[in-house]
């Protein structure tokens, strides 16, 4: 599986792609903003080397998280994949509201490694039953 | 806080220290038994400070670095070398502070207290930072990682009760 971190705080990033790499995930990009990951996305679909999956913070400059769920929703070759919002626990509302624009799922900051591990079980449920 | 809460209260805060590292770095650390001392001095280079409150302040839970733990965490975390202690590695420890501000805030909510927790605060200056108690009952807990060993103190702050 071929994974696309988001998010402006490198910390934050190398700290979720440990995490996915302990899981034994190995094929992990990184984006530093929203615009950056779009264009990711987008070079990887004309390779013929799509994304698995999304993970993407909310608040980034240039281009934000839900801007880029936005994005990837309104493409022909991204709209499917599926996209988990990384959110601070005080944000419910725009939980809400990502979920409501087509986010697959959100996770709270901060990650553990269980909560994680059980969230890409549930995304991948859910992707297999949408199947 | 009563002297008869503080133990839990402490107890909480490992469990929150122990819980962020897991989290964050899949690293499972042994913080020592709390050792209750008076009026602690400690020479540390990064520190991150966690106020808590009642109706007034309470403790402040300091979380304390030498430069060679936090790099040699950091270095981990990143991949490569981390050598110098700067807006990254300030960043590392802002992130720590506030993972366990977070486990914390949680942990104490779950077991009854009713304290309100202040967000993080950051003090860095190598060689030179001195986390301080003027006064009062502190517990130094020691924490060993794979990359050194730093310090939890719990500086609580005296109460007036006779």
């Amino acid at each position: 599986m071929k994974i696309l971190l988001v998010d402006d705080f490198e910390l934050a990033r190398n700290l979720l792609s440990n995490a996915l790499t302990d899981l034994g995930f190995q094929k992990i990009e990184q984006a530093e903003n929203g615009r950056v990951a779009f264009e990711k996305l987008e070079k990887a679909c004309a390779d013929g080397q799509p994304f698995d999956m999304i993970f993407s913070d909310w608040h980034m400059p240039e281009v934000s998280g839900f801007e880029l769920l936005k994005m990837c929703r309104a493409h022909e070759a991204i709209k499917k994949t599926p996209f988990v919002m990384v959110s601070a626990e005080t944000e419910t509302e725009s939980i809400v509201q990502a979920l409501k624009t087509g986010a697959t799922d959100f996770i709270n900051k901060p990650i553990s490694r269980d909560a994680l591990r059980k969230k890409l079980d549930k995304v991948q449920e859910k992707v297999a039953k949408s199947a | 806080m009563t002297p008869v809460e503080i133990p839990g209260f402490v107890d909480e805060i490992k469990r929150s220290v122990e819980e962020a590292f897991m989290g964050m770095f899949g690293q499972r650390v042994k913080p020592a038994p709390g050792k209750l001392e008076s009026a602690v001095q400690l020479p540390s280079d990064v520190a991150g400070f966690i106020k808590v409150f009642q109706d007034e302040h309470e403790c402040t839970i300091s979380i304390v670095f030498p430069k060679e733990t936090i790099l040699g965490i950091l270095s981990s975390v990143y991949g490569k070398p981390v050598t110098e202690l700067n807006s990254s590695v300030e960043q590392g420890v802002g992130e720590i502070a506030n993972v366990v501000y977070i486990m914390a805030k949680g942990r104490l909510n779950n077991r009854g207290f009713k304290f309100k927790i202040a967000i993080p605060e950051l003090k860095t200056d190598i060689g030179h930072l001195q986390v301080r108690q003027e006064s009062g009952s502190d517990v130094l807990m020691p924490v060993v990682t794979n990359a050194g060993e730093f310090n939890i103190v719990l500086g609580f702050t005296p109460t007036n009760a006779a």
